[in-house]
């Protein structure tokens, strides 16, 4: 029985697309039905397995002008063709471009569940922004390069979609190495059978490394990510500031639970409650002397004193607290990121101060 | 560093803010010391991670 041929998407900008250079890259999102461009090479590619059914095309400037609405515009042009597969670009090395096919793979996929891929060059501006959400192919840097870049992302893509789990895999997902298939890391893990013991290889891996050998590490040690210094505070007088801390600091009976070791999850407290009862969650440092005296950890008394002399505009209410005691980096990133948002929402934060054991 | 791009080194582990071995109006001046050039830093054009210390101006 023959396969059931795929529908496929594909996502260029307004030069790809055919419809102009830098002088119609304000130009809206539109549709061709079909492959345009790089596409027809795509399209090849996929043969039989896959059939283009339509383009979307978006100006560079107009999608960099709101990349995430526009993603939300894009996707459901893109929805409209129920399709099995959607390809972006590839980007190379262009700035607004990859961050345009990078953001319109991460509003696909996390709405239709599809395979998305794309192709960017190592220091395309879009990469570490949608790494963790698409595939992204490593391409060159120029376009000369596109046969190449459609090549291994139709390869990539076919081996998304095909039935084929591998045996080794213990939860038999589809997850093919990105050493294999040409991607850039997602930071996604895979169980995998192996044939010698975990000592067996860590041992011959030392010996290896020992002898000058080449071998390939099994622990991929995180990548702290660098996060651009946000501006300086203008004027401190009318600045409204808050505290967090990751020195575990809660209200007494510790009603969000947040673990002693390892912890997940971060609380919002009222600092005046919170002061009056208080205890501390935190496996990782002796915590009598912040039992003691919480502003050692938390420090009011001198906010307080400050906004009195009108140093500071205001201490903010909310006092945001966790426990940072052997938690991954990234679930750490990720607090950040809530307790951001929680604190965008309320509009009235300027500043923040972290204080941490 | 974690992407922390504004950075006072404290005083102890145990005591970020503040040291039990002076006398309470002493560890508050001590605290107070940390919170302003943590309120310097925050004024500070940075171009990325920088540590300093109470005594670096």
């Amino acid at each position: 029985m023959a396969e059931k041929k795929l529908r496929v998407v594909h996502y260029l900008n307004q030069f790809f697309g055919q419809i102009g250079g830098e002088e119609k890259a304000t130009t809206g999102f539109l549709v061709k039905e079909g492959p345009v461009g790089p596409g027809l090479a795509l399209q090849k590619e996929l043969g039989e397995r896959g059939e283009i059914v339509a383009t979307i095309i978006c100006g560079d400037d107009y999608f960099a002008g709101n990349p995430e609405k526009n993603a939300e515009e894009g996707l459901k042009l893109v929805s409209n063709y129920k399709p099995d597969l959607f390809f972006a670009g590839p980007a190379f090395a262009a700035g607004r471009y990859s961050v345009a096919c990078g953001a319109m793979c991460k509003a696909v996929g996390a709405e239709l569940g599809i395979p998305v891929i794309t192709g960017m060059y190592e220091e395309a501006p879009g990469l570490e922004l949608y790494r963790k959400y698409a595939f992204i192919c490593k391409t060159g840097n120029n376009a000369r390069l596109m046969p190449e870049a459609l090549r291994n992302m139709a390869r990539l893509a076919l081996r998304l979609v095909s039935g084929e789990k591998e045996m080794r895999l213990l939860t038999r997902e589809n997850l093919p190495k990105p050493e294999e298939y040409n991607y850039f890391s997602r930071d996604l893990l895979r169980n995998e059978y192996c044939e010698k013991s975990i000592a067996e290889r860590a041992v011959e891996k030392l010996i290896a490394k020992i002898k000058g050998e080449p071998f390939e590490s099994e622990v991929i040690p995180p990548k702290f990510e660098r996060v651009p210094p946000p501006p300086p505070v203008k004027d401190l007088s009318k600045c409204e500031i808050a505290l967090i801390s990751d020195g575990g600091l809660v209200p007494k009976g510790n009603p969000d639970g947040l673990a002693r070791r390892s912890n997940l999850k971060w609380g919002a407290y009222d600092i005046e409650s919170l002061f009056r009862e208080y205890e501390v969650a935190h496996a990782g440092y002796f915590n009598d002397h912040v039992l003691e005296r919480p502003d050692r950890l938390v420090p009011v008394d001198v906010m307080r004193d400050l906004e009195k002399e009108g140093k500071i505009g205001k201490l903010h209410r909310i006092f945001f607290s966790t426990s940072g005691c052997t938690t991954v980096s990234k679930r750490c990133g990720e607090m950040g990121e809530e307790m951001g948002a929680v604190m965008k929402k309320e509009g009235v934060v300027g500043a923040a101060i972290l204080t941490s054991t | 560093m974690l992407g922390v791009n504004r950075i006072v080194q404290g005083r102890a582990v145990p005591n970020p803010l503040g040291d039990p071995s002076l006398t309470r109006e002493q560890e508050k001046e001590l605290r107070r010391k940390y919170v302003l050039k943590a309120l310097e830093l925050l004024q500070k054009e940075v171009e990325g991670p920088t540590v300093v210390t109470l005594e670096e101006t």
